[in-house]
């Protein structure tokens, strides 16, 4: 039989906020399981120009909040690990409108920042964040 | 360097506090490293609601430059934060001496003032008024997360800034979902100052749905209570002093 346990993700500290933090995304890194990453339409605290993210470095047992994701308030967001070099990739619209940042992050925990490394796109919705390793042709690896 | 105001403009988490060690981390999530440096809080001068009171709470500083912050030492931080988890992390921007406590703590309280401000600057259309009839807009857009219009009927008493017919219309949001949130919502018969603005084609998807000359308000600062009246009105002679609106 399969267990489930139910964790509040949202830290201690925060337990006040009684926003919709809805649209969730969930990543887990493959070749690391203990860390894991959610997005959701989280707010950043008052004063915050960046946007929320939570990280978990335990396998989910403790969850952070860091506030690094440029854009401020968050909309559609979509995350994934790499398969094996660690790294987070993730979509995101910026608040309100269409248009799209995609970032990548050598350490979505505490040491890295999240740099765009597309132009932004506009008109999309709903993004979705998939990461794989190219086999084979000139983009292998 | 800039002034205690755009110091205080520029950081979520505003305290005072003792240095306690420096090199170590009071987050688990965080490593320890030479930049960090560990304060107490002694006064919370700017934190969101959220975070509750911080008075006596360790925080990790990631500090500027560590080397000028010795244990026993107190100052005003200002910060932005970093990690939330078991513990509060924060990245310093700045550090003032312990004595500039009070002028901060003045600085913070004129934050919501120096917002008027500026929403007053930027403004189409800043009126006197009473809202006669509220009434939904029929949705104009496909997308998800749309402002979901309504527009109010404004019965215009008297003009503070810009130029209106007696009944003036204002859209504003009724959707409860981001980044609508914290739009001001009217009801007919509510009385105060309405600061208008026209619509930011670039900004949401909604806003370029409303015709041209449309007036919005969408910040929480765009309705003032009547109580407010005098205070709106010296803010624009003032801005009208200084040489205008933006």
């Amino acid at each position: 039989m399969r267990i489930f346990r139910i964790v509040n993700a949202v830290p201690n500290d925060h337990s006040n906020e009684t926003n919709n933090d809805s649209e969730p995304s969930i990543a887990v890194n493959p070749a690391n399981p203990h860390e894991m990453v959610i997005t959701a339409f989280t707010q950043p605290d008052s004063g915050i120009s960046n946007g929320p993210v939570y990280f978990s470095t335990d396998g989910g047992e403790n969850w952070n909040l860091r506030f690094d994701v440029p854009g401020g308030m968050p909309r559609d967001q979509s995350v994934s690990f790499a398969t094996t070099s660690n790294e987070l990739y993730m979509a995101a619209i910026k608040a309100g409108g269409t248009q799209l940042d995609v970032m990548r992050s050598a350490d979505p925990s505490t040491g890295a920042t999240f740099p765009l490394i597309e132009p932004e796109r506009s008109k999309i919705d709903q993004p979705w964040m998939q990461a794989a390793t190219v086999i084979g042709g000139p983009d292998n690896g | 360097m800039p002034t205690v105001l755009e110091l205080t403009r520029s950081s979520s988490l505003v305290f005072s506090g003792t240095v306690v060690e420096r090199g170590t981390s009071t987050v688990p999530a965080v490593s320890p490293s030479q930049r960090l440096v560990v304060v107490r809080v002694d006064r919370a001068l700017r934190v969101d609601p959220i975070l509750g009171d911080l008075r006596g709470k360790m925080i990790t500083v990631a500090a500027t430059a560590p080397e000028t912050l010795t244990p026993g030492q107190r100052a005003v931080f200002f910060t932005n934060s970093w990690i939330h988890g078991r513990g509060i992390a924060v990245r310093e921007v700045e550090h003032v001496d312990v004595r500039e406590e009070d002028r901060v703590a003045a600085a913070v309280g004129q934050l919501p003032q120096v917002h008027l401000m500026d929403r007053l600057k930027s403004a189409e259309l800043v009126v006197d008024a009473e809202v006669e009839r509220v009434s939904p807009v029929e949705k104009r857009s496909p997308e998800r997360n749309v402002a979901l219009w309504a527009d109010a009927e404004l019965r215009v008493r008297r003009v503070l800034h810009g130029t209106a017919t007696q009944l003036t219309r204002v859209y504003f949001p009724t959707a409860d979902w981001p980044p609508w949130t914290t739009a001001p919502r009217f009801r007919e018969r509510q009385r105060g100052v309405f600061i208008l603005h026209q619509p930011d084609r670039d900004r949401t998807l909604s806003e370029p749905t409303l015709e041209a000359g449309s007036l919005i308000a969408l910040d929480p600062a765009d309705f003032q209570p009547e109580s407010e009246l005098h205070r709106v009105e010296e803010l624009l002679a003032t801005i009208a002093a200084e040489g205008g609106s933006r």
